[in-house]
């Protein structure tokens, strides 16, 4: 990837401010930067999910920007998702299609669709095409969601919770296809989750975000750099986040 | 092309769903037909567009249902598809289907009478087959907008209150024609059924505007 499209397709999240009943997410800004995995972390209620949902437009905002390669997430609406693979926490999807159906209903939205790739994570992850996603386990539904997200060849992969329920075989394929979509294709990949051995294992940066703010967005090679032999994700989070 | 897409998705859903639908419409029907007296003229035509009525329910439930139901809509937005799309690919496929149910009742209706089968009056004419069209699409569009601002859950309350208003607005209607100074307008759309049926297809895209106006406003679009 050349250094222009590094820049080009850097997610900016800028002072981004939503309201939902009691719940406020205050002043959200970050980048996510191609070809590394960012880790999303936060409590419960932390607003990982809105956050998410918001970049995404499912959640309108108050106040604040998302764009992408210069693309407006509401302004530009179509060309910002093009260029954006997501997979939500929930699988959102048509319980009487097949997988092979889903997918390529799917694929009739992308311009940018590659068929070979579709085909070959659906081989990858086992999938069986004729099955019907309403007989699905939620592991395997996150994979489709994945080979959905996934296939266009997104600049920008967000997913809400990948690995939350899965067994250890599908999370760890699920973690290796967003290492391979970050450090082989140049993906900009977030992912929020609880577990911060996964986050210490996987991410290159964790953004910490609690009550609706974000209260660091670090580098974790920095962060090991800085502290040392006594580096330890669970005791940084901690110290922030209590 | 995405509105075609999300039309085609959901025809291909519901294919299993109207076959059935229909043959519920013609079962309740023939049921009803053969309890009442029917020899009053336009009785038994009215029940077969009464029974219609609550097939429009039925395609905007089927088509909103299972979208909500695995929060599909959600998963939609997530997809290069803007709001406009969805809403009017919504509108489409419901009239698309109710235009369709409408259709075959209609259809039936006219073999029968071909067959003897049914004695009853009206012939079926362009302009009735228009206007019934019109009425099952209004009924459809009023409880596609309730199930798209709010949600089906909440709207499948709505239409006794609806139906509540809608009786005291005809009861009143005089009264209302008068105090709102609409009796040139009134007089004009009685005069012209043409006249008629476009105010009432401005009021469907009315439904679809608003559609569209709220989901743009929903703090969470599901």
């Amino acid at each position: 990837m050349s250094g222009a499209s590094i820049t080009q397709d850097q997610l900016k999240v800028e002072r981004l401010c939503v309201r939902l009943g009691d719940f406020h997410l205050r002043d959200i800004s970050f980048n996510i930067e191609p070809g590394q995995v960012t880790a999303l972390l936060g409590h419960n209620g932390a607003g990982k999910t809105t956050a998410l949902r918001t970049i995404m437009g499912i959640v309108r905002k108050d106040s604040g920007s998302v764009s992408l390669g210069g693309f407006d997430h509401l302004r530009d609406e179509k060309d910002f998702k093009q260029r954006i693979g997501f997979v939500q926490e929930e699988s959102f999807f048509y319980n009487g299609m097949t997988v092979a159906e889903f997918v390529a209903f799917v694929s009739l939205f992308y311009g940018g669709w590659n068929e070979f790739l579709s085909e070959s994570l659906l081989d990858t992850l086992a999938l069986p095409r004729d099955r019907k996603l309403g007989q699905l386990s939620k592991g395997m539904r996150t994979k489709v969601s994945l080979v959905a997200a996934l296939s266009h060849e997104p600049s920008v992969l967000l997913l809400d919770e990948p690995t939350s329920g899965l067994d250890p075989r599908a999370r760890v394929e699920t973690l290796k296809l967003l290492q391979r979509a970050a450090h082989e294709d140049g993906t900009a990949v977030l992912f929020s989750t609880h577990n911060l051995h996964e986050a210490d294992q996987n991410a290159d940066r964790v953004i910490v975000v609690d009550r609706g703010r974000v209260l660091a967005n670090e580098s974790l090679s920095t962060l090991r750099r800085q502290i040392g032999e006594s580096w330890n994700l669970e005791q940084y989070y901690l110290e922030l986040a209590l | 092309m995405n509105i075609v897409r999300l039309i085609a998705k959901d025809l291909r859903l519901q294919a299993y769903f109207f076959l059935p639908l229909v043959a519920l419409e013609l079962a309740g029907y023939v049921g009803y037909t053969l309890q009442m007296p029917s020899h009053v003229p336009g009785v038994a035509f009215g029940l077969l567009h009464g029974i219609a009525l609550i097939g429009d329910f039925l395609i905007c439930y089927r088509t909103m249902i299972a979208e909500e139901k695995n929060r599909a809509l959600m998963f939609i937005k997530t997809l290069p598809v803007s709001t406009a799309e969805i809403v009017i690919a919504k509108f489409a496929v419901n009239l698309l289907l109710v235009g369709l149910n409408t259709g075959v009742l209609l259809a039936l209706w006219t073999g029968g009478q071909a067959q003897g089968w049914i004695d009853q009056s009206p012939q079926v004419t362009t302009s009735l087959v228009v206007s019934g069209l019109t009425y099952h699409c209004l009924n459809n569009a009023f409880f596609l907008t309730l199930s798209l601002v709010f949600s089906s859950e909440r709207a499948v309350w709505a239409p006794f209150p609806a139906l509540f208003v809608l009786m005291s607005a005809i009861l009143n209607f005089d009264r209302i024609k008068a105090a709102l100074n609409l009796g040139q307008f009134v007089g004009l759309l009685q005069r012209n059924n043409f006249l008629f049926l476009a105010f009432l297809w401005t009021i469907i895209l009315a439904f679809a505007v608003t559609c569209h106006q709220a989901l743009q406003r929903k703090r969470v679009f599901a």
